[in-house]
């Protein structure tokens, strides 16, 4: 055995080694603390991921495409995504310290499971192998069932984890399916080799249909696609997440909205493309229907978003809404044509969006949990007047819906802007200008969270302020938030140059 | 020699299969169903995958039926499991399928008449596999990787189900 390549291997994967020993770590420490503490495993975490955040970006510029381990791919895409998922999860892991609603009794197995679940986005965005990827994806999705059903006494909480596992199981096993039969036609688990085998042989047009292999491969290729259609919340297949996104613990939603929908995001442009584009060129088969899906699932969720009473719900809606317009991107990745010298393509304007997302997302979550830590409410009607009482919370949570419906100055437009440039350039006018329409929809009920905060005079407010110690920690947080949404979106220079070395 | 451990553990698997349809009581039908997953085991090890059979066995009858007959265990007892009326449908629904795939299976058979003689002789799978685990260039980190998803599902589980302290 070559030890000095094993050791130069390992020194790749700082990040997820430190990430490893913070889950083993935490366990450690609450089984020494009996249990008794729920802040000082907290803070051990967050200390693990503050380290996990320093080697990534120490590690930022030297990615350049390495093979590590025979399976990992150490880039400046993993890199990007990485950057994002330990970035959430530190906030998440804030939000979790602040908030109040955590059992005492689990907080250990809390810290342990929430960061086991990151350690697996952090190997599934840097893989090519599908053996590789199913095992990460299974490592996210197994503690997000955990996480999901954390709060024990809640009981719309058991049901949401046990929807969130048989809705989850079902879509693995889906992919799965699709992984085998890709295996099967080309050969290989490795993405790049199946791509090479789709683009020689499999998938090759010849003015009579697919033929036999072609309509395996396209079935193949659609399983996986209602996989990853699973775990990002697309339309038809979002059907667990207004429960599980109400029942979860909210710190737990918010890591589900942010961290999970960004890594499995990741995931998806990785597979398709290095399945469907080999050298620049697009194998036309799944654009139509990725756009397609895109254009219901912005529609469904912000129809359906109108309808909501509660806030976490409605923020679920909007984020099956979200998906479909991230879709966007995807589909123009799939989408040929175009013209030659666009600056940027599909899959670096969805990385975009992610990160546009997660600031604003994480921001709306925190607002949700601030108010319902010091006021105990969560459904919008009991929210009018707050924006007086809680004024930082009220204005951020302002700048926080305005970004996601993308409007200037905000990083949410940004973010759409640049998910539009891709679309028009490949001629999908129709989905733009349904992404435009419902832009417009969506205004209408983030704006009734604001309407609600601020139209209202404060005298009709909830009274009664539990006022925590935790409050300033939460605001400061928001506020730094919120300044990111806005400083983002009059300067994104630094945050599309990472973008564009993708 | 070969042709009489094919057929033996081929009419393992089909009787095993056709008792777990067909028994009355629920229990021996999970019985049954242990004589048809062995006879599977027994078919892998005659195609050579020896690991595969292990693990068959392993998981399947050690462990999944466990499972199996806790879950009979734990259910209310039923009476009757079926009469004609109520497999009719069913049945006549599965006739199609079945027909299907017993074609497929013939002209794969036929097809393989073929080619069959021209394959190299089946290796034992174990020993490469488990070189592979602890090879850097190939399966290393998923063999860690797995380490960290069971003990997740484990510290989860145990989470999930024990009872709430009073804090």
């Amino acid at each position: 055995m070559n030890w000095a390549q094993y050791q130069a291997d390992l020194m790749r994967i700082w990040p997820e080694i430190i990430l490893t020993v913070t889950v083993l770590l935490a366990l450690t420490v609450d089984l020494l603390l009996r249990g008794r503490d729920t802040q000082v495993t907290g803070w051990i975490t967050l200390l693990g991921i503050g380290f996990v955040l320093y080697y990534v970006c120490k590690d930022y510029a030297l990615a350049d495409g390495t093979r590590v381990f025979g399976l990992l791919v150490i880039d400046q895409f993993a890199m990007f995504f990485k950057l994002l998922l330990a970035g959430g999860l530190f906030v998440v892991l804030l939000l979790s310290v602040l908030f109040r609603g955590l059992e005492r009794d689990g907080v250990g197995e809390y810290y342990c499971v929430i960061s086991a679940a990151v350690l697996g986005a952090f190997f599934l965005v840097s893989t090519d192998h599908l053996l590789m990827m199913f095992l990460a994806l299974e490592t996210m999705s197994i503690s997000s069932y955990v996480l999901a059903g954390f709060l024990k006494r809640e009981k719309r909480g058991a049901e949401a984890a046990m929807k969130y596992l048989v809705f989850g199981v079902l879509s693995s096993g889906t992919m799965l399916y699709g992984f085998s039969l890709l295996y099967g036609y080309s050969g290989s688990l490795h993405l790049p080799a199946i791509g090479e085998a789709i683009h020689q042989h499999l998938l090759v047009a010849d003015g009579q249909g697919l033929g036999t292999e072609g309509i395996g491969v396209a079935v193949a290729l659609m399983m996986v696609l209602a996989g990853f259609g699973y775990k990002i919340a697309a339309f038809p297949f979002h059907f667990w997440s207004p429960d599980v996104y109400e029942g979860a613990p909210t710190p737990v939603t918010t890591f589900l909205a942010v961290v999970s929908k960004a890594a499995s995001f990741g995931m998806l442009l990785r597979f398709f493309g290095s399945v469907l584009v080999v050298d620049g060129e697009i194998t036309p088969v799944l654009g139509q229907l990725v756009a397609l899906l895109a254009a219901l699932s912005m529609t469904f969720g912000n129809i359906a978003a109108m309808l909501q009473e509660n806030s976490k719900r409605l923020l679920a809606y909007s984020s099956v809404a979200h998906s479909g317009y991230l879709l966007m991107g995807v589909a123009a990745m799939l989408t040929p044509g175009g013209s030659e010298n666009s600056q940027l393509n599909g899959g670096q304007a969805v990385a975009f969006y992610l990160a546009a997302y997660a600031i604003m997302n994480l921001g709306a979550f925190g607002v949700v949990l601030y108010l319902s830590n010091r006021f105990g409410v969560e459904s919008i009607d009991q929210y009018k007047g707050l924006g007086w009482k809680a004024p930082i919370a009220g204005a951020t949570m302002t700048v926080f819906l305005l970004s996601l419906t993308g409007i200037p100055p905000t990083v949410g437009f940004i973010g759409k802007w640049y998910l539009f440039l891709p679309v028009i350039d490949k001629g999908m006018i129709w989905l733009a200008v349904i992404a435009g329409i419902n832009s417009m929809i969506s205004l209408f009920y983030y704006f009734r969270i604001i309407k609600a905060m601020f139209l209202k005079p404060e005298e009709e407010a909830i009274p009664s302020p539990r006022l925590g110690a935790h409050a300033l920690g939460i605001v400061t947080l928001l506020a730094f938030l919120g300044l990111l949404t806005i400083y983002f979106g009059l300067s994104f220079g630094s945050l599309s140059e990472l973008i564009l070395e993708i | 020699m070969e042709g009489f451990t094919f057929y033996f553990f081929a009419a393992l698997a089909l009787v095993g299969s056709a008792m777990v349809a067909l028994l009355p009581r629920l229990v021996h039908s999970a019985f049954a169903l242990v004589m048809a997953l062995s006879g599977i085991a027994g078919l892998y090890w005659t195609l050579g995958a020896d690991f595969l059979g292990a693990v068959q066995l392993l998981v399947y009858v050690g462990g999944i039926m466990i499972l199996f007959l806790y879950g009979v265990m734990l259910t209310p007892k039923e009476s009757s499991r079926w009469n004609l009326q109520s497999i009719l449908f069913p049945g006549l629904l599965c006739v199609l399928p079945l027909a299907v795939l017993l074609h497929l299976g013939w002209t794969g058979v036929e097809a393989a008449v073929e080619f069959l003689p021209t394959l190299p002789e089946p290796e034992p799978t174990t020993k490469t596999m488990g070189k592979w685990f602890l090879d850097r260039e190939k399966y290393l980190v998923p063999f860690e990787l797995a380490s960290i998803v069971l003990l997740v599902a484990l510290v989860g589980s145990v989470y999930l189900a024990r009872r709430r302290k009073e804090v």
